[in-house]
């Protein structure tokens, strides 16, 4: 599904052909955001690592010496980029903790800002691990060598994080 | 699959559909009979379905265009950012350079020594170097001759030949030189 046809467009891509970087960016512009967006669990935030990993993907692609899938060293530059993100200058997330207590909300928002306090909570490696095998639908074993961690580590840091949420999510489930 | 620890460890591979029929089969039987194991089942089931609702809402179309655009602009400025940091760098290591090059090619201070003609002439060397165009060895002999009879002296010297003898010693130089005798 993934590796032929990427390579060919990489391929296509360091021979100048512009357009194959367009089809890569059309095919993995919304699961990389929505990996930012569930990381970060904010829009604003979402759009600049968004921004900040494309960048580095157009910018290095010529340099992907193709040793490993194209989605492994796509997501691995997007993994590093989460890890090392920090805020710029934005106001502090509102305690939406405070606001569920005393307004009376649809539950499906109250739910939706109880999903985002807890996997904010959540370590940054743990919270990747279960964004890219929950979410993402990547095996342990692809979630690993994302993250440059083993097989066994990946899935020890998605467990970690199921036992988290069960605790910080107990009024949902 | 024997004890509950074990039991609970397959839980995630259970519910996201990784066991085999055999195991599945095994599994199920022991979440009808352990009230603990099956709790714990339910907890992480009920886990996923609530996460299964956290839905992404993504940005405008817009949004991404603009950002397509944005990723091949950054690559201009940062190609240009690196022509103009290159030639900030460049300019100076070349202006260095080159006066380097005119600090060790500067011509060596010159002495003069005046030294006669005829020294220089005899100087083979000397000759050879700077005046090889123009002088020979037979042109050297000549002028040392020549000089012989300028050399104070001249007269008892030029008195010894006859006049024969110096008719043709003079015919001789006129020869020698292309000097013309009827002029």
């Amino acid at each position: 599904m993934y590796s032929d046809e990427d390579i060919i467009l990489v391929k296509e891509f360091k021979n100048g052909d512009e357009k194959a970087f367009d089809q890569l960016y059309e095919k993995y512009r919304v699961p990389l955001y929505s990996l930012c967006y569930r990381f970060t669990r904010n829009e604003a935030d979402a759009c600049d690592l968004t921004q900040d990993i494309f960048i580095k993907v157009y910018r290095n692609l010529k340099k992907f010496k193709e040793k490993s899938k194209f989605f492994t060293w796509l997501y691995r530059i997007a993994v590093n980029t989460c890890i090392s993100f920090k805020r710029k200058n934005l106001p502090p997330r509102p305690e939406h903790a405070s606001v569920t207590k005393t307004l009376p909300m649809d539950k499906r928002v109250r739910m939706k800002i109880a999903i985002d306090d807890a996997l904010v909570k959540l370590p940054k490696r743990q919270r990747l691990a279960f964004i890219l095998h929950h979410y993402e639908g990547y095996t342990f074993v692809e979630t690993g060598r994302i993250m440059k961690i083993s097989t066994g580590a990946a899935k020890a840091n998605h467990y970690h994080a199921i036992k988290k949420l069960q605790i910080l999510l107990k009024d949902w489930i | 699959m024997s004890t509950c620890t074990e039991f609970k460890r397959k839980i995630l591979d259970f519910i996201e559909g990784h066991l085999e029929e055999d195991e599945r089969t095994i599994f199920e039987k022991h979440l009808r009979h352990c009230n603990q194991c099956h709790r714990e089942y339910t907890s992480v089931k009920k886990l996923y379905e609530t996460l299964s609702q956290d839905e992404v809402v993504l940005p405008s179309q817009q949004f991404f265009d603009n950002l397509k655009i944005k990723i091949k602009q950054k690559k201009i400025v940062a190609r240009a950012f690196a022509i103009k940091r290159f030639i900030r760098i460049l300019v100076p290591a070349c202006a260095a350079a080159v006066i380097v090059l005119l600090l060790l090619n500067r011509p060596a201070p010159t002495v003069e020594f005046a030294i006669p003609t005829s020294t220089l002439l005899e100087d083979k060397e000397i000759a050879g170097l700077s005046l090889g165009a123009i002088v020979d060895d037979e042109l050297i002999h000549d002028m040392s001759i020549i000089e012989e009879y300028l050399a104070p002296g001249f007269e008892e010297t030029i008195d010894e030949l006859t006049e024969e003898e110096q008719s043709e010693f003079i015919e001789m130089l006129y020869e020698k030189y292309d000097y013309d005798t009827n002029i």
